[in-house]
């Protein structure tokens, strides 16, 4: 979709369209879902707070200004949304573990702040925004390796390549990734450990 | 510019050595600081991807979001718009 194809549906949605917005769910559901789902590690809970952070943004869409900002606009909600969620589950039982994957310096399962929630948000926001970056055919192949655990060959097979060929874009791919990533990896690192 | 190691460590780490580069990669690695720091770099950059990547059955969860915010929609008065 162009953004010129987005503006439109945003401002279809404006105008009352319940079917223009519901096309521009359908369009911006795919990676809000993973964020929060990476975030939540809940697929019942990422769809949930989903559904609530796209209802919000229907109910404030009349005073969105900017239509170009819907994304921007819907992704802040979003963020709020699920921090609130972590906030309810925390207070009514067991701790959430969902930081725990991540790599033992930057996690103790056993105390889960607020800061630490943002630190994860971050590392989730920061990578998915350097994968975006990608050229689509490098970026292409990443995602259907991580997102749809295909293997080299299916990858082969899906995009009409050799496997030389996925290798070379995976390679690249995680080439130009590396450094960004460990940049930002080693800033989260010593937010967490200035907290511990 | 890439390592060239970098290759042979992402197998490594993804285990799509035959088992004697395996063991091969695997000697080095304990033998050669750098190599295990650089294992250690990609290790986190794939740690990160994983993170930022779930894999999904995504159509099924967009049919669920859109089939619950048409519901909504069409119940403005529902109570639990907002749940």
């Amino acid at each position: 979709m162009t953004p010129e194809e987005e503006m439109k549906l945003v401002t279809g949605c404006q105008s009352g369209s319940e079917e223009a917005f519901c096309d521009l769910v359908r369009f911006m559901a795919p990676p809000l879902i993973r964020f929060l789902y990476a975030f939540l590690n809940d697929i019942d809970a990422a769809e949930e707070v989903a559904q609530l952070s796209f209802l919000r943004a229907h109910r404030g869409m009349a005073r969105l200004r900017e239509p170009r900002r819907f994304r921007a606009w819907l992704w802040r909600i979003a963020r709020y949304a699920a921090l609130d969620r972590i906030r309810q589950e925390n207070r009514r039982g067991p701790k959430h573990d969902s930081f725990n994957e991540i790599g033992e310096s930057w996690a103790d399962e056993n105390l889960v702040l607020p800061e630490e929630e943002l630190v994860r948000m971050d590392m989730i926001e920061t990578t998915r925004k350097a994968i975006d970056q990608l050229p689509p055919e490098i970026a292409k192949v990443l995602r259907l390796r991580y997102e749809k655990e295909l293997t080299y060959r299916e990858l082969a097979e899906e995009l009409g390549l050799t496997l030389f060929q996925v290798k070379a874009r995976l390679a690249r791919a995680r080439n130009e990734l590396r450094p960004k990533l460990l940049k930002a990896a080693s800033g989260w690192e010593q937010f967490c450990d200035e907290q511990s | 510019m890439n390592n060239p190691d970098d290759d042979a460590l992402w197998d490594y780490m993804e285990g799509l050595l035959r088992p004697r580069e395996h063991a091969i990669i695997a000697k080095r690695i304990q033998e050669e600081p750098a190599l295990e720091r650089r294992l250690e770099e990609l290790r986190v950059v794939h740690q990160l991807i994983d993170l930022a990547s779930p894999p999904l059955d995504i159509d099924k969860s967009i049919e669920r979001v859109v089939s619950g915010i048409r519901k909504k929609l069409q119940n403005p008065k529902n109570p639990e718009t907002d749940t």
